[in-house]
């Protein structure tokens, strides 16, 4: 009892001393507590029968009976891996993507260039999914797509790509990366710009060259943010891009064993039925893998650097 | 360690958005049974409308410029006549997929909504969830003109488990599907007009010489290409348990009268090695499958020959094909025809819910009855105010000269509440629409579902689980997009019956005998 009043005592104290601080972080607690924790006991819907006049809590149990779909066709397992999978790749490959143009922008010294390839970078991202379908759909279809037009007038065949199930995972890798790069760079440059100046001088007058500055000084100051950037990717990572995807490959079913992702399953799978609880049962599966997974690559990066660990 | 923390702020912004979608879902208790309450207990005679109230209604689209002054103009009408206002919600046309289930299950207290058994949530769920006020007792003290004005069948299709919730459409539709072809190029052909399959490849293949794709259409080709199977096969009717959008099941009198699966059939396998050559033949585009642009839009721009759609959408593009200028006679052939199986529309595929949170679901009904059954109503919530949204012309809707449909043109949604009696046909249909009507009138045939509703309960992970077969190996089939169509046939056969089609068809037999048998 009189632990819990000092603790509850040293509590107030520490918000009192750090009031605008506390003040700043207000807004972000109320919009979690608003959107995360206060709809969370509603995925018990996913439990359920749903029964609109009933509603969540009155509705029949079920048990995991809305999750019977996931597994019938055995297809859990192809497209759990293929969502795995893709989300490894934009996660890795994002952020290595990002930190390099990052350092690359960084150390450009020209200031409007450094600008305005900043802003071509960042540009994509508020491309819209749809009209980057449009644009690949221009690219690559078969009868007068902008590639097979000069395969044609180089004097090569034409290429059917919207058959040729081996290309799309490159084409659906290099678009998220063209689109999330920009905003993922201001981060790292964000990071970049806070090192300390002196450290570069220090270092320059030691006769350490650009490169060098770059490999000792810059990237091990990245490290803690790369990690932290990477468990918050990690949470996600059953959770799709069903806009890349969906309009990219849409109903193209023939490439769907190499481009079927948990998302674009299940928006087939219920799109003609309507049925609240199967959608939330695969929204539960996806954050319990997700948070599954962060506690256990949390508890790695414990062990090994326990000063970046998220918690 | 500020610089930490800033960086981790902004990471944390940036992140917020993949975290919050997880939880959607939404969680909404809705409180319907608390205003269960109707006015049955009224028992006098006379009804009483002392009270004014003002009835929200649900319609789908958005609200053009003009509808405030077309609702002012229709409640001073309904003000007088029964001392109630409308109002209208709308639901927009983007957002009716998520929009729509929402409505009824967030428990918001609105009166009345468009249903139909092949909505978002269908007419029949919505009635056996109680979200829809059970009006069977109600329309012979408050809507008596109402009850005669539509026919029994109509009311029957309404019926769930013996009951009526909601008030069906009367306008004659034929929604049979058929293929629109171009008079030039039937003159190529050296047709006088489609009326077989074999005709249609005839077509297709003086389409092909004339340098057209002749079905230049997107993946919603794979369905109609379905359809048309269905309805030029014997005596196939289409049939409920597995949703229209996908391969649903045909039901046949002959085949003692029971459902099935097309695909476990003969003739699907025919009907497969036909579509594999069709795409052979390069009747639709190489990469259909991604195209953007169905065949309609590239029928009216002059890139496709052909397209596949039902009658009241042909007819009701002419003035699509005005528009667009493509100057060039269409004709249709109605697949069903030949085999005598235009079938009647069902009333429960348009009609007006009233929901069990409202407070007057009697003035609900008195409502309908006006817009449905006064032709002055009828025609301001139908057509909008003469003289500035209409006129008419020779018996026909037309805009009136100097129309600017930037600061006049608007409109509702309401089809639902179209009825024969009080209909007006418009200049933009093609007046074979009622020509066709008329014929069909005399050899349709009853819907043999009319009253049936399917209940998925028991079956909805099967129907998930066939949903995306269909969306795999089903559309690669109809599109002809296997290499060996026999193959993949058996294939097909081998995927659905894993994913429980067997269950699906029994139910719904199961369901459908318990429901004659009554």
């Amino acid at each position: 009892m009189v632990k819990i009043k000092s603790a509850l005592k040293s509590f107030a104290r520490e918000i009192c001393r750090n009031k605008i601080l506390f003040l700043m972080i207000l807004p972000a607690l109320i919009y979690f507590i608003i959107f995360a924790y206060i709809p969370m006991p509603g995925a018990y819907v996913a439990f359920v029968d749903y029964h609109l006049n009933k509603g969540i809590f009155r509705s029949e149990f079920v048990g995991l009976k809305n999750f019977e779909f996931l597994t019938k066709t055995g297809e859990l397992w192809r497209i759990t891996k293929n969502t795995f999978l893709y989300n490894s790749v934009f996660i890795l490959l994002g952020n290595l993507v990002q930190v390099f143009m990052a350092i690359m922008i960084s150390e450009i010294a020209c200031r409007w260039f450094k600008k305005l390839s900043q802003s071509v970078i960042l540009l994509p991202y508020f491309i819209s999914m749809v009209i980057v379908g449009f644009f690949a759909y221009n690219i690559f279809n078969y009868n007068n797509g902008f590639l097979n037009s000069l395969l044609v007038s180089l004097g090569f065949e034409k290429h059917d790509f919207y058959a040729d199930q081996e290309i799309w995972k490159y084409i659906i890798v290099f678009f998220k990366i063209w689109s999330s790069t920009g905003y993922g760079m201001i981060i790292y440059l964000a990071v970049i710009t806070g090192i300390d100046e002196e450290i570069y001088e220090a270092a320059a007058l030691d006769g350490a060259l650009r490169f060098q500055r770059i490999l000792y000084i810059t990237l091990p100051m990245l490290k803690s943010t790369v990690i932290l950037l990477i468990l918050f990717g990690l949470g996600g990572i059953l959770k799709g891009n069903f806009d890349l995807f969906y309009n990219l490959i849409g109903n193209n079913s023939v490439l769907y064993s190499q481009t079927d992702i948990i998302d674009t399953f299940v928006f087939r799978s219920l799109v003609g039925s309507f049925n609240f609880s199967q959608g939330a049962a695969v929204g539960f599966y996806q954050s319990i893998f997700g948070l599954v997974l962060i506690l256990t690559v949390n508890a790695i990066v414990k062990k090994i650097e326990p000063d970046n660990a998220l918690f | 360690m500020m610089k930490k923390a800033a960086a981790a702020i902004l990471a944390l912004a940036v992140t917020t958005g993949m975290f919050a979608g997880c939880y959607g879902g939404g969680s909404s208790t809705s409180s319907g049974e608390e205003s269960h309450a109707s006015s049955e207990g009224n028992t006098e005679g006379k009804i009483d409308t002392s009270k004014e109230v003002n009835l929200v209604m649900y319609l789908y689209g958005s609200e053009g410029v003009a509808n405030q002054s077309i609702l002012k103009e229709l409640n001073s009408k309904l003000k007088e006549k029964i001392n109630a206002t409308l109002e209208i919600k709308y639901i927009d046309w983007g957002n009716i997929s998520t929009k729509y289930p929402l409505l009824w299950a967030s428990g918001e207290e609105f009166d009345m909504s468009y249903v139909a058994s092949n909505a978002s949530v269908p007419y029949a769920t919505l009635a056996k969830q109680d979200v829809l006020a059970d009006i069977t007792d109600m329309l012979d003290k408050y809507a008596p003109t109402l009850k005669t004005a539509i026919n029994d069948s109509a009311w029957n299709s309404m019926k769930v488990g013996g009951r009526i919730y909601g008030v069906p459409s009367t306008y004659s539709e034929f929604t049979a599907y058929g293929f629109v072809t171009r008079k030039d190029i039937l003159e190529k052909a050296g047709l006088e007009k489609v009326s077989s399959i074999e005709d249609m490849e005839k077509y297709m293949d003086a389409a092909l010489s004339a340098g057209f794709v002749p079905l230049n259409g997107s993946s919603n080709l794979a369905m109609d290409l379905y359809r048309m199977f269905i309805a030029t096969t014997s005596d196939w009717l289409d049939a409920p348990g597995i949703p229209e959008s996908e391969m649903y099941l045909a039901f046949s009198a002959s085949n003692g009268g029971k459902i099935f699966h097309p695909a476990f059939t003969d003739e699907f396998e025919k009907f497969a090695a036909k579509m594999a050559q069709w795409s052979e033949k390069g009747y639709w585009s190489k990469d259909v499958l991604s195209a953007a642009q169905d065949d309609k839009d590239n029928f009216y721009n002059g890139l496709s020959a052909a397209y596949i759609t039902h009658q009241p959408d042909w007819t009701g593009s002419y003035g699509l094909q005005l528009q667009k200028g493509l100057d060039v006679e269409t004709e249709f052939y109605t697949f069903a025809e030949a085999n005598n199986k235009i079938v009647k529309k069902m009333g429960c595929e348009n009609a007006t819910g009233i929901s069990v949170n409202s407070k007057y679901p009697e003035r609900c009904l008195m409502l309908i009855e006006q817009l449905m059954t006064d032709k002055e109503c009828y025609d301001l919530f139908q057509y909008g105010i003469e003289g500035v949204q209409y006129k008419i012309v020779d018996g026909k809707i037309t805009k009136p000269d100097g129309f600017d449909e930037k600061t006049q043109g608007g409109g509702f949604a309401g089809w639902a509440l179209r009825t024969d009696a009080l209909n007006i046909p418009s200049v933009t249909e093609d007046p074979r629409r009622y020509t066709l009507n008329e014929a069909w009138n005399k050899v349709a045939i009853d819907n043999p579902f009319v009253g049936f509703s399917f209940d998925n309960k028991n079956v909805s992970a099967e129907l998930s689980s066939i949903a995306n077969v269909d969306s795999q190996l089903g559309i690669q089939i109809l599109l002809g997009k296997t290499s060996d169509a026999a193959d993949s046939v058996s294939k097909y056969r081998e995927q659905l019956k894993t994913a429980g089609v067997d269950t699906v068809v029994d139910e719904v037999n199961k369901q459908y005998e318990a429901f004659k048998a009554q």
